[in-house]
């Protein structure tokens, strides 16, 4: 039983948000600023916030700053502004995840259930301990069983898919240009075989995304490659404790 | 220290201070003059009785001769032997003849001829002379024209009158009478060479008796003089103390000057209101009247006690109007109106006001007349009275050179002044106060020009960064009540409803709210894409790969919707410095149109060329629904293929695509040819 904390100043929203998780099993406290929200961490166990950024007496990116001092709990703002600079600077100041409005109910599910399994299987990530078992976010690849999970739920790939994220997982942050995934993966010289790269690209992401259509791990480098993005992990985070 | 400059009384009291320290300081210049000036008084009274003595001695002579002496001569002798003797003058003389005969002497008893060589002290005599006597003078002769026609020479001698012809004597020599004649006129006098004049030397020495026992004019002159040689050290003491405390006192004045208690600004009294030319003339008047008058004090009462004392009130008189003059100047400096409260500015001033209601043209006619007539005038005097007004012509060619500079001065500020607003800096100003008219105004319109400008870019930039903020607020402001929508109508998806007819109702419901969600984010994105408040970061990267990764993630729904992608891509890669972000959106937005409008069955070619100078990508499709419109058009936002406005699309994507295109400095194009839609990206390479 989780406990999750939904801060917005729209009544209608939090209400709606307040079903869907309700729905899914998860308890549900409810704030309508920035104030209320850190009142209500300091009263109980929360275990993920959905935070809005546009409140009043607090926004959501200070309240973000002031939980940070002394919470790891998971943060996913929901807001409106859906600039690049303001997801960036969402996640600098320590949220965990961006989504804007309007969003898919669906989506926000997705995201909570990947980010509350990330948050309380706390224990089993300890970041690399083997060689051959890759972690990035919420993947894991383990090389030995071959076997890749994404937030705990095994995901089932074709070879080729297989050997892509390998390969990308090994360099997070590295851009891979479709020549050299070709070459490495296929171990054949790219005669104009670059689309099949892109096809298995996108199955990859629709396999692994929550959203492909804006994906966190698996981005595209328009006109220079692919890379897997690296993901900051919780026990990375410097936590003032 | 600002406190006693408002303290009228100790400011009287300073200025009577200066003006004694200014009037001892004349006195003592006045003196010293005095004691240079009178020194040589004795050697004057020397003179005369050496005169007299010499024409006693001639005199005596004569009588010793055997010549008559005339009426003149006798009361003439007489007059001198009164004076010159011993006991009614201390000067000693002796005359000798050539033969060492003694033709007069003046010594008393117990004198000796040591008398003589004192007269060092009297230094502008040499203490003995040699002298001629000279006999025999005559009246002057004449020379008058004869009848004949002839010049003819009248002689007077002791027997009368004789007439001589110049032609009855040789040329080119003298007669008996000192005339030369070059056969035809009488030519020139010599004197020596007149044989009706004998001359004898003489030699005569002087001096003054030691001790003096009269108290004649030198007994009194050097007694002056030495009394006022005492004088001079003293003299010249005061003149230094009184200039120093005068020139200290007078400074303080000056800087107290025209502070009056409880005033803040200059007060000027009546005298400083005379315009400054003006009492400059009356200043110049007032000293010439009070020289001319210790001028005439002195010559009327001569070398005495009580002419020096009629000079002290002159002298207080000048010290006062100097003093005065330098106040009054001071405090007009400060007031700033030495040179405009003047007759000669004012007068200059209004000839330039008259002469600014004349046009520009006429202006520089006259002014260029005027400055021919001065220097004319100058020229004139010049050759009228001599070389002195030469130096007003070098000051007044000076005066309008300096104008001339100035001029340039202040119009070469104006042009640095408009590079400046040009440049950028719209408040550039310019202190034009003190410029001639003309450019004054240049300079007033300049800064007005600066200032529209100045407001017009402040006005842009606000507009813009209004327009920035609008468009976000507009987009958060729509957003949120519609994400309350979507998920109380997703809500009601999931409830179990009956009625057939109200789940209908709410899946149009959900159509339509979705579809307001996509318009919604299209629109914000339009906007910011056309008025540029996106961000773009253009990088280097490569156009085929960009493609290629396109290409795949539209193939599978391209198949879908039943068409085929032939792709024509070079062989080498193809760079250009572009926002791989955008440039895929463009992308996006063409291969989306293509799934949402091409016809199905038929196929999509997507072609990239580099040749020559520019790097064109290109998308033709067939469209389902009838499209002969002209692109512009199709362009315009909300407008889309079928007029029926049915469907997914928002009609903005082609507007987006163009905005994304052109900020990125590429050109983007469509070419519509019956169902055949093209549209055209081209870029500049990169190398």
């Amino acid at each position: 039983m989780y406990n999750i904390l939904i801060c917005d100043d729209d009544e209608d929203i939090v209400s709606a948000l307040d079903i869907y998780l309700t729905s899914e099993g998860y308890r549900t406290i409810r704030a309508y600023d920035g104030a209320q929200a850190l009142e209500a961490v300091q009263g109980q166990e929360v275990h993920l916030i959905l935070m809005d950024i546009m409140m009043p007496n607090l926004d959501g990116l200070r309240a973000t700053v002031q939980l940070r001092e002394r919470e790891n709990i998971p943060i996913i703002l929901l807001t409106a502004k859906s600039e690049d600079a303001d997801k960036v600077l969402g996640l600098n100041l320590g949220a965990d995840d961006y989504i804007t409005k309007p969003f898919n109910p669906i989506e926000v599910l997705a995201r909570v259930k990947s980010q509350l399994r990330r948050y309380v299987t706390l224990g089993g990530h300890k970041g690399g301990a083997r060689a051959d078992l890759l972690m990035n976010g919420g993947i894991t690849v383990d090389d030995l069983a071959k076997s890749v999970t994404v937030d705990g739920d095994a995901v089932s790939l074709t070879p080729i898919e297989y050997n892509i994220l390998l390969l990308l997982m090994q360099q997070p942050g590295r851009v891979f240009s479709t020549r050299q995934i070709y070459e490495l993966v296929w171990n054949d010289p790219c005669l104009g075989s670059e689309n099949t790269v892109a096809v298995h690209i996108r199955h990859l992401r629709e396999k692994l995304e929550i959203d492909p259509a804006n994906p966190r791990y698996l981005k595209v480098v328009w006109g220079l490659g692919y890379k897997m993005e690296r993901q900051s992990c919780i026990t990375e985070r410097n936590v003032k404790l | 220290m600002k406190a006693w400059y408002t303290n009228t009384r100790r400011k009287v009291i300073l200025a009577v201070a200066c003006i004694a320290c200014c009037f001892a300081a004349i006195l003592s210049c006045l003196t010293l003059i005095c004691c240079v000036y009178v020194s040589p008084v004795a050697a004057n009274e020397l003179g005369r009785y050496y005169n007299e003595a010499s024409e006693l001695a001639r005199l005596q002579m004569k009588e010793r001769q055997g010549q008559t002496l005339t009426y003149d001569e006798t009361m003439d002798l007489n007059a001198y032997r009164y004076d010159l003797d011993p006991a009614n003058t201390n000067f000693r003389v002796q005359i000798w003849s050539e033969d060492g005969l003694q033709l007069y002497s003046n010594l008393t008893a117990d004198e000796d001829a040591s008398v003589f060589s004192n007269s060092e002290r009297y230094p502008t005599m040499s203490g003995g002379d040699t002298s001629y006597f000279f006999f025999g003078e005559h009246e002057e002769d004449e020379i008058i024209t004869a009848d004949t026609g002839e010049a003819c020479l009248v002689v007077k001698t002791a027997e009368g009158e004789q007439y001589l012809s110049a032609t009855d004597y040789p040329p080119g020599t003298y007669n008996e009478y000192g005339w030369m004649t070059d056969g035809e006129r009488w030519l020139q006098y010599v004197r020596e060479k007149d044989t009706r004049i004998t001359y004898q030397p003489v030699q005569i020495l002087y001096g003054v008796a030691d001790p003096m026992t009269v108290e004649d004019e030198i007994y009194t002159g050097t007694v002056r003089a030495e009394v006022l040689a005492s004088l001079t050290p003293w003299a010249a003491v005061v003149l230094f103390a009184g200039f120093g405390l005068g020139i200290f006192f007078l400074a303080l004045l000056c800087r107290s000057a025209g502070y009056r208690a409880g005033r803040e600004e200059i007060a000027l009294r009546w005298w400083d209101k005379i315009p400054y030319d003006v009492y400059w003339l009356l200043t110049v008047i007032a000293c010439i009247v009070l020289l001319t008058l210790m001028d005439a004090l002195i010559w009327a009462l001569g070398d005495t006690t009580t002419a020096f004392l009629g000079c002290v009130p002159v002298a207080a008189l000048l010290a006062m109007l100097f003093v005065a003059l330098v106040v009054t100047t001071a405090v007009r400096v400060k007031a700033k109106s030495t040179f405009r409260h003047t007759v000669i500015g004012y007068c200059v001033r209004g000839a330039g006001r008259v002469v600014q209601t004349v046009p520009m043209v006429w202006r520089v006619g006259i002014l260029f007349i005027l400055y021919l007539l001065i220097s004319a005038l100058i020229v004139l005097l010049t050759m009228m009275t001599g070389g002195g007004w030469l130096v007003l012509m070098a000051l007044y060619q000076a005066t309008v050179l300096v104008l001339l500079c100035r001029w340039a001065l202040q119009w070469k500020q104006i042009r640095q002044a408009t590079g400046e607003i040009i440049g950028g800096n719209a408040e550039r100003r310019i202190a034009a106060e003190r410029f001639f008219p003309d450019l004054r105004e240049h300079a007033a319109q300049l800064s007005e020009m600066g200032g529209a400008i100045g407001a017009a870019v402040e006005q842009r930039m606000r507009s813009e960064r209004f327009k920035a903020e609008l468009i976000t607020n507009v987009s958060h402001d729509l957003k949120t009540p519609l994400t309350s929508i979507i998920n109380y109508v997703d809500l009601l998806k999931k409830e179990e409803i009956e009625n057939a007819t109200a789940r209908e109702y709410i899946a149009v419901l959900d159509r339509k709210s979705q579809r307001l969600k996509k318009l919604t984010e299209d629109l914000v994105e339009a906007s910011k894409a056309s008025t540029g408040v996106v961000a773009v970061q253009k990088e280097r990267l490569d156009m085929k790969q960009l493609v290629r990764q396109a290409m795949g993630e539209y193939e599978e729904k391209l198949a879908a919707g039943g068409l085929t992608l032939v792709a024509a891509l070079p062989e080498q890669n193809v760079f250009v410095q572009a926002d791989g972000r955008h440039l895929w959106r463009v992308l996006d937005n063409l291969l989306g149109n293509c799934c949402k409008y091409a016809l199905p069955g038929t196929r999509v070619y997507l072609d990239l060329t580099a040749d020559g100078g520019a790097v064109v990508c290109s998308i033709k499709n067939i469209s389902a629904q009838p499209l002969n419109i002209p692109p512009e058009q199709l362009l315009e936002r909300f407008v889309r293929g079928d007029e029926a406005r049915t469907g997914e699309g928002s009609g903005l994507g082609l507007s987006i695509a163009r905005s994304l295109t052109e900020l990125q400095g590429g050109v983007f194009s469509l070419r519509i040819d019956g169902d055949l839609f093209q549209a055209t990206i081209s870029l500049e390479p990169f190398p």
